[in-house]
């Protein structure tokens, strides 16, 4: 059973009611801060640029939902490599230190961004949803899983893209992909405790990072321990206790140096209040000099700014519909591919928002990372869009007549088999419901 | 099963979807805190955030004074001429990236709308540059007398020095960014006059990367050669400062890319003392002053020396220097004895520090004369004969010599062997004058080389050695100043190191008579000279406000001491006496006493010549004037960047001086070391009385001490004995009292 791209079901109506409160958020706040612009920065017309990519997604939205998710699942292992083999020339020009004809193009001395004629393309969001859909493929059939040797090829393949962002070095991409594979995994049924142990062991390797990590993410990491006054003191005084943490000197600039950002980040949401400045005004609209990304990674301090707590709560409770509204739609999904895509695109959304908004607010340490239809940024704005197509497409190809207790009716259920079997595209194997 | 699985699948689905929410209420919960808590506490700092950025106010150099408080150095302000860095790193065709942000800077001010492509923007900009350089070259040549090729050269080392700042400062942050200096003018001409900045002006009034702007810089007081290497110069701050501050911690304090520093003489010394700190003024919009911190100046530095006593002496040393036939340089050092403290030390030839940056080709190039080596204290020479009352001394405090124990000079140590190890009366054609049979008082009178050879022999090595450490050869003299030089102390672990050579009996022979390895800089063996003549050593103090250093009494009887001085009371007043001839001081209170030394040196190179195989695999070699070895190849490898060369094909091409010495004979320079003793009533030393002052003067190859600085030690007591007063103390008069 399948619907028009323009029938959708209530919880895709939904979905698309959150995006779309969430994008007009979005643009208002960068259209404020292109009244108010740094010259040489980005120029004023991001707001306009903005909508023209929102369109595009839309355009990419439609395409999606017309071939329907299934069709996405027979090229899942392309598209997972292609998206990983372009993550590959940006390794090599860090490696070198080479630009390689101004194809890649290097920022801030993060290498993530490659020229294409026309585009700006960024491969480290491509292989966001790339990756939630390989996985999906890979585990619809299978059961392995549930052994601790079965995690090991999923876990082997997801690892080799993840590894390639955060030699970028993307560390907030990287620590956004980690979970949802470990979430995806999860749900499709491998044991709590493997996953835990792995989890576990993972935390506890981690320190071992830590002397080999760039300067600047252990800067960002123990920034978020140094917004406590305390702590910079006792740095300050005993410079030799803390020589893990930071330097004193460090301490000492934090607030105009590593800690510059955060600090106004917070300052921008606090002095927003309940109710907020009102759209366009504010300290921090007017002088763009303050925060710097405030249009894109730092676009949630903007809205706390204008639209104060209750802003900010709106845009929380736009993600909770659209987690509520993914969950509702796996839940209802009897076809182990299209639950675990919307499981996958549920948490990516999520996780994203949770990070962003974390890092705003000095739960988190900041890494580029962008609030998902908020944020300015082409390659962010089209993979979510495609992301939520892929959710409501799942909504719109769900296989109503299963959702009965298939143990009761067991002679309808074979019956129907056939017809499940064309709809999901399903070659090799029924589906794990059907089947027994 | 399959409805455990469904079952399954919904739970994990509502742990997953609680755990969603969960981290959502928590930054909902964060979010309370800071919009609706703590909301007051934020507006608050946003309101204050919206203050213009801290600038940074200056602080002055402290100044440079002597020991009555004249200014012999001091900041003054005047105007420099910068260039804006990026066009910098356009003309040079070396950072593209930077030359094209500044280009695109300037598009953004309305030119070069022209240009479509990045290419054709940086060419226009280029091109644009190009017409500076004439307008630039012309204004040099009226108003700042610069040397040729000055401009290009600063040009590559602001390049260079900004690069290197880039990296000093990236791996202090721990990531590599453009720094401040990148967008910054650079400063390429200093020190403009009132009208040459009014002038500049309105040359450059059509180049917006040209910046005329108020500076400072240092300035010497007027006739000030005599302490040109004193004061040292001060520098741009360059890598290496900014990775070894003391005072990374404190951001008003460490050094900052554009800060000037020491980086020689006391400039460099007390640098801690002239350097302030910075103060910082920060704006509200509303033009009311947030906060200050008013800037700390330097405070002064004040040195040991007397100005009028070190012009006297740097004029009398020109003269005798220039008297002499083979000598280029000399130096004197005066010192106080009780505290050691620097009175004068001067050393010949100088330069006049207010144009070093028009003479500097000439300076550096002038080998012969050498102008730019800190001879009193940098440059180290064997201390000849002015070492043999320490070997004296040594001898009676081990209990090896007596005071009336005697030894046989008849001119040669081995009878049958006339042409080594023989007495300095000996010359070529024989026997002039043998010692006969003397005690040490006589030995040091008549400067005897046997007497000192026997008592090296018996002392042996390591008792000679303790006797250099005790004074502080190898360990340099104190002073402080980054010039200083360690002295040699040739223990038989120094030999082995630097000669890969064993101890013989010869070595103690010859350190006995202050020859082969040992060397001391002048200042030391002035210091020497004032150990003589009270008894105790402690190092030189060149700043006035530094601690007393500590001090050390030799372990020797007063009747030890008493035959040591007498020798050298000897040296000018009695008729055996080396210099009695020549510095024979005729005054009813005070007998100059001093020991002279005519130490053989060999010619040193003042140009090296270089094998190299050029570019194009030609083998050429070339001259290179300067003075070490390491200096030459340094200058060579900047020279020729792309030439390759051995360095065991780096030759003395030219030494001086520069004639071969007489038959027989080497050349030597000429040392006296001394110092002023009170005379009692009847005319004869009372060594009850301690001297005031002890002086070393030094005549580079100007032969025999007695001769060539005899002469000098005696116009030197002199001057002494006029400018302190009668009782030589005139010095120790605390500031203020003085003069008044």
């Amino acid at each position: 059973m399948r619907r028009s791209p323009l029938q959708l079901t209530p919880v895709g109506w939904a979905i698309v009611a959150a995006a779309g409160v969430l994008s007009i958020i979005g643009i208002a706040s960068i259209y404020v801060t292109d009244t108010h612009y740094i010259a040489g920065d980005d120029g004023p017309a991001n707001a306009m640029r903005q909508v023209l990519r929102m369109i595009t997604g839309l355009g990419l939205a439609f395409l999606i939902l017309r071939v329907g998710h299934q069709s996405l699942a027979r090229y899942a292992y392309a598209f997972f490599a292609v998206a990983t083999i372009l993550l590959v020339p940006l390794l090599v020009a860090k490696m070198l230190h080479t630009t390689m004809g101004g194809l890649v193009r290097p920022r801030n001395g993060a290498y993530r961004w490659i020229q294409f004629p026309g585009v700006l393309l960024q491969p480290s969001e491509l292989i966001k949803l790339a990756m939630v859909i390989a996985l999906a493929c890979y585990l619809r059939f299978r059961a392995n899983y549930r052994r601790l040797s079965g995690l090991i090829v999923p876990l082997l393949a997801a690892s080799a893209p993840i590894l390639l962002v955060l030699l970028e070095p993307d560390l907030g991409t990287a620590l956004l992909l980690i979970p949802v594979v470990f979430v995806m995994l999860y749900v499709a049924g491998a044991k709590a405790r493997h996953l835990i142990v792995l989890a576990l062991l993972g935390l506890g390797l981690a320190p071992l990072a830590w002397p080999h990590i760039e300067p600047y993410q252990r800067l960002r990491i123990t920034t978020v321990l140094l917004q406590s006054d305390p702590l910079r003191h006792d740095v300050v005084r005993e410079p030799d206790r803390f020589t893990w943490l930071a330097t004193k000197r460090q301490a000492l600039e934090w607030k105009a140096g590593a800690g510059y950002q955060l600090v106004h980040s917070k300052n921008a949401l606090g002095s927003g209040g309940s109710w907020g400045n009102g759209w366009g005004q504010g300290t921090y609209v007017e002088n763009p000099q303050l925060l710097p990304d405030r249009h894109n990674d730092f676009v949630f301090a903007m809205v706390g700014h204008q639209w104060g707590f209750a802003g900010c709560v709106l845009v929380i409770s736009c993600y909770l519909i659209i987690v509520i509204a993914g969950v509702r739609i796996a839940s209802q999904t009897l076809e182990s591919f299209s639950r675990l895509v919307a499981v996958g695109v549920v948490t990516l959304i999520a996780c994203q928002a949770l990070i962003n908004m974390g890092m705003s607010t000095g739960l988190l340490p900041v890494t580029g990372m962008t609030l998902p239809f908020v944020s300015y940024g082409g390659s962010s704005v089209l993979c979510n869009f495609a992301a939520i197509a892929v959710l409501i497409s799942v909504a719109q190809h769900r296989p109503y007549l299963l959702t009965r207790d298939p143990l009761i009716f067991r002679r309808e259920q074979t019956e129907l088999l056939p017809a499940v079997r064309s709809e999901a595209g399903a070659q090799r194997a029924p589906s794990p419901v059907v089947a027994r | 099963m399959a409805s455990n699985e469904t079952a399954q699948f919904e739970n994990r689905l509502k742990v997953l979807l609680g755990g969603i929410i969960v981290a959502a209420l928590v930054v909902g919960a964060r979010l309370a805190q800071l919009q609706i808590a703590d909301a007051a506490y934020y507006r608050q700092q946003a309101e204050q955030s919206v203050i213009l950025k801290p600038t940074p106010l200056p602080f002055v150099r402290g100044s440079i004074r002597d020991r009555e408080g004249e200014i012999l150095v001091t900041e003054q302000p005047c105007w420099e001429l910068a260039v804006d860095f990026g066009v910098i790193a356009a003309d040079l065709d070396t950072r593209t990236e930077t030359a094209l942000r500044e280009a695109k800077r300037r598009r953004r001010e309305g030119r070069y709308a022209e240009a479509h492509s990045d290419a054709e923007l940086l060419d226009a900009f280029r091109a644009d540059i190009s017409v500076t350089w004439s307008d630039l070259t012309d204004f040099a040549a009226e108003f700042a007398p610069v040397r040729e090729h000055y401009l290009r050269d600063q040009f590559h080392d602001v390049y260079d020095r900004v690069m290197r700042m880039r990296q000093a400062v990236a791996e202090r942050r721990g990531f590599d960014a453009p720094v401040a200096d990148e967008s910054r003018p650079q400063p390429i001409l200093r020190g403009l006059s009132m009208d040459a900045q009014i002038t500049a002006r309105e040359a450059f009034a059509g180049y917006p990367w040209i910046h005329i702007r108020p500076s400072a810089e240092r300035r010497f007081s007027d006739n000030i050669e005599s302490f040109a290497h004193i004061l040292g110069r001060v520098g741009a701050v360059d890598a290496d400062d900014v990775r070894n501050d003391p005072n990374q911690d404190d951001p008003f304090a460490e050094y900052q890319p554009g800060d000037r520093r020491g980086v020689s003489g006391v400039e460099s010394a007390a640098e801690s003392i002239l350097r302030g700190r910075r103060g910082q003024i920060t704006v509200a919009r509303d033009g009311s002053v947030v906060e200050e911190i008013p800037a700390e100046n330097g405070r002064d530095a004040e040195l040991t020396i007397l100005g009028t006593l070190q012009r006297r002496l740097y004029a009398l040393l020109g003269d005798a220097v220039q008297e002499s036939t083979e000598s280029n340089g000399g130096v004197i050092v005066v010192l106080d004895v009780a505290s050691r403290e620097v009175l004068a030390l001067v050393s010949y030839p100088s330069y006049d520090p207010n144009r070093f940056d028009e003479l500097y080709p000439q300076l550096r190039d002038d080998t012969e004369r050498m102008p730019l080596r800190f001879r009193a204290v940098a440059s180290q020479y064997p201390p000849g004969s002015t070492i043999k009352p320490l070997i004296g001394i040594t001898g009676l405090m081990s209990g090896r010599l007596t005071i009336d124990h005697t030894e046989d000079c008849t001119g040669y140590l081995f009878p049958d062997r006339h042409d080594v190890w023989r007495c300095w009366e000996v010359h070529g054609t024989g026997v002039r004058r043998a010692h006969g049979s003397i005690n040490l008082t006589q030995a040091l009178t008549g400067s005897c080389n046997v007497f000192m050879y026997h008592l090296g022999e018996r002392l042996g090595i390591d008792r000679l050695c303790g006797a250099f450490d005790m004074v502080g050869l190898g360990r340099g003299s104190g002073i402080g100043l980054p010039e200083d030089a360690a002295g040699i102390n040739p223990t038989p672990q120094w030999l082995m190191r630097h000669k890969h050579q064993p101890v013989t009996p010869g070595n103690a022979r010859l350190y006995a008579i202050g020859q082969g390895e040992v060397s001391a800089s002048p200042v030391q063996v002035a210091n020497l000279m004032a150990t003589y003549a009270c008894g105790r050593y402690r190092p030189v103090t060149l700043l006035r406000s530094s601690n007393p250093t500590p001090e050390w009494t030799l372990p020797a009887t007063p009747d030890q001491w008493h035959a040591v001085r007498e020798g050298i009371y000897g040296v000018v007043n009695h008729p055996e006496g080396t210099a009695y001839k020549f510095a024979h001081f005729e005054n009813d209170h005070w007998a100059l006493c001093g020991k002279t030394g005519s130490a053989t040196a060999k010619p040193w190179p003042t140009a090296w010549r270089v094998q190299y195989t050029s570019e194009n695999g030609e083998q050429q070699e070339v001259e290179i004037p300067e003075g070490s070895k390491a200096n030459a190849i340094r200058r060579f490898e900047a020279d020729y960047p792309r030439a390759t060369f051995d360095a065991e094909n780096v030759t003395v091409a030219c030494r001086w001086p520069k004639g071969t010495p007489p038959e027989g004979e080497n050349f030597s320079h000429a040392w006296f070391g001394g110092f002023l003793q009170a005379r009692d009533s009847s005319g004869r030393p009372d060594w009850s009385v301690e001297p005031t002052v002890a002086f070393a003067a030094l005549v580079e190859y100007g032969g025999s001490g007695g001769q060539t600085s005899g002469p000098l030690a005696k116009r030197i007591a002199s001057e002494l004995l006029e400018i302190l007063g009668p009782n030589l103390n005139a010095h120790r008069r605390p500031r203020g009292v003085n003069g008044t």
